[in-house]
């Protein structure tokens, strides 16, 4: 199943250095998920990582995975491949294995697939859900929200004729309120 | 594959310039004579004469690598041929010539839409397709750093080579004093491969191509029908997505010569039309001919598709990619080996291939 790739457009993290952390979590997460970092991580060797922690539908202060789309494959046995694809549809941010994340802030400008986003392509917001991921809504939510502001379009280089699959691409701006 | 024909044939440079250019010269010829396909060759020479000299270099080349003197021993050429260092390089000098003249017989047949890549025993092949996209450009004012970030991805495109098999009856005695030809033998299987690798890819692109929407939305990669403004429209829109390269159509001879000229067009004897059954250019855009391959288990059947006009660019990223896997095996049996005493031989060939590329290319279906 195709992840989620995400651009960030402009956003203030780009000249903000303690507005980019590095995060952990027990399970894979696809760039583009979102969650609070409320502690660090205490194991030693993971000094400056944080835990990452569900939000809630009334969080405002949220951050969001964005790591450099290196994919990692594995195989049957849990080896791990890195280099057999260039595709980033195939990236996700590997369980125990800290990854980037900015903290999302009011007028950021993101771009994104949106795969595994129900509904994304009908409906003009994604808000927080109790799990790590955004949900697409009809309406703005009360904490941060992401409101759909056009869509674009990606070109990915798959070798099929034409040039390459043409992936709908959603571009939102982040509302804290 | 190369490195295989200096060895099998690297008693010094001169003797491996020599093979080359004999199979090269050999198969020129064959080719000019049976598919009429120009290249050059030594015309004092009749194809005959050739035959007889390619024979006698693998013979000494397979006393040379074998060590086995096969003249004037006292003992039987029928028995000399089963001697193991002899049936050994006899099959190392029917591999090597195969590695060698096989990619240069393919780039004749396919080499418009197909890449022939090269590997090593066991290889996969991965290639890296960049996306053939431009970034948008914004109207901007002065006071802002920078516009909004735009990014590009590369793709990734595998291909596992499948291993192909031929299986002949093969006597190696009657090769040896001339009753087989080797040289023919040779190029018969380099024929039978090289025509499967043609149809195989032949194939993959008309698969691909015909499974391409015929809906236009602004833009068709897929049209039903040849009318010359259609034809001409789908040739500017592969050219301008492939960044200029000018695209050919590529076909049969049946498929091309459907192209007509408008009504009451006036052609006269020495025209391409007469000549060659097809235009050779059309509203500026070469014609190029696909030669067609016979279907031998549906006798008289061509396996091409002569209702198909495809529109490629040829100096545009190739469209299919076809990766060989390590060099040619062969597998011969021994003499007894078979309880009714027949003698095989089997080559194998792998080769894998799949679309992948980032030029755009489109097809008129005629029927």
């Amino acid at each position: 199943m195709a992840k989620n790739v995400v651009i960030q457009r402009s956003v203030r993290a780009s000249s903000a250095d303690s507005l980019n952390r590095y995060a952990i979590h027990t399970a894979d997460l696809e760039n583009g998920s979102i969650f609070t970092l409320s502690a660090y991580k205490t194991d030693a060797g993971y000094g400056e990582v944080w835990t990452a922690a569900d939000t809630t539908a009334t969080s405002k202060t949220v951050w969001m995975a964005y790591s450099p789309e290196n994919v990692v494959v594995t195989d049957d046995n849990g080896n791990q491949y890195l280099g057999l694809t260039k595709d980033p549809r195939a990236f996700t941010n590997i369980a125990n294995v800290p990854f980037d994340c900015f903290m999302l802030c009011n007028g950021d400008i993101i771009e994104m697939t949106g795969a595994n986003i129900a509904d994304i392509s009908i409906s003009d917001y994604l808000v927080p859900s109790t799990t790590k991921a955004l949900v697409a809504a009809t309406s703005a939510g009360s904490g941060v929200y992401l409101k759909k502001v056009k869509t674009n379009r990606l070109v990915i280089g798959t070798g099929d004729i034409g040039g390459g699959a043409t992936v709908t691409t959603y571009v939102y701006q982040v509302v804290v309120e | 594959m190369n490195n295989l024909f200096n060895m099998v044939f690297a008693d010094n440079a001169s003797q491996v310039e020599q093979a080359r250019s004999l199979m090269k010269d050999y198969m020129n010829h064959y080719f000019s004579e049976t598919r009429g396909i120009k290249g050059s060759f030594d015309t004092t020479k009749s194809l005959e004469e050739k035959n007889a000299t390619l024979s006698k270099l693998m013979c000494a080349t397979v006393e040379r690598l074998s060590g086995v003197n096969m003249s004037n021993t006292g003992i039987s050429a029928e028995i000399i041929a089963n001697n193991p260092n002899v049936r050994w390089a006899s099959m190392a000098t029917i591999n090597s010539l195969i590695d060698f003249v096989m990619p240069t017989v393919l780039v004749n047949g396919i080499g418009t839409y197909t890449n022939v890549v090269n590997g090593g025993a066991g290889d996969s092949f991965t290639f890296d397709i960049k996306p053939n996209d431009l970034f948008t450009v914004t109207k901007a004012g002065r006071n802002k750093r920078t516009g909004e970030v735009q990014r590009g991805f590369d793709g990734t495109k595998t291909i596992i080579p499948v291993n192909h098999q031929i299986t002949v009856g093969c006597n190696l005695y009657r090769i040896l004093i001339g009753l087989d030809n080797f040289a023919e033998f040779v190029l018969k299987a380099i024929v039978s491969m090289e025509a499967e690798m043609r149809l195989e890819s032949y194939n993959l692109l008309n698969t691909t191509l015909s499974a391409l929407a015929t809906t236009p939305s602004g833009g068709a990669l897929k049209v039903a029908g040849f009318t010359k403004s259609s034809a001409i429209k789908l040739a500017n829109i592969v050219k301008a997505y492939n960044n200029g390269s000018k695209p050919v159509f590529l076909g049969t001879l049946g498929a091309l010569a459907d192209m007509t000229a408008e009504a009451n067009f006036r052609y006269t004897e020495d025209s391409d039309l007469f000549k060659l059954g097809r235009f050779s250019n059309y509203a500026g855009f070469d014609l190029m001919e696909i030669e067609q391959v016979a279907k031998w288990n549906d006798k008289y059947k061509l396996a091409l598709d002569d209702e198909k006009i495809f529109v490629v660019s040829p100096a545009a990223q190739k469209l299919i990619q076809l990766g060989y896997q390590g060099s040619t095996m062969e597998n011969a049996s021994d003499k007894f080996d078979y309880a009714n005493g027949q003698q095989t031989l089997t080559i194998n060939k792998a080769w894998g291939m799949a679309v992948a590329t980032n030029a755009t290319a489109g097809v008129i279906t005629l029927g």
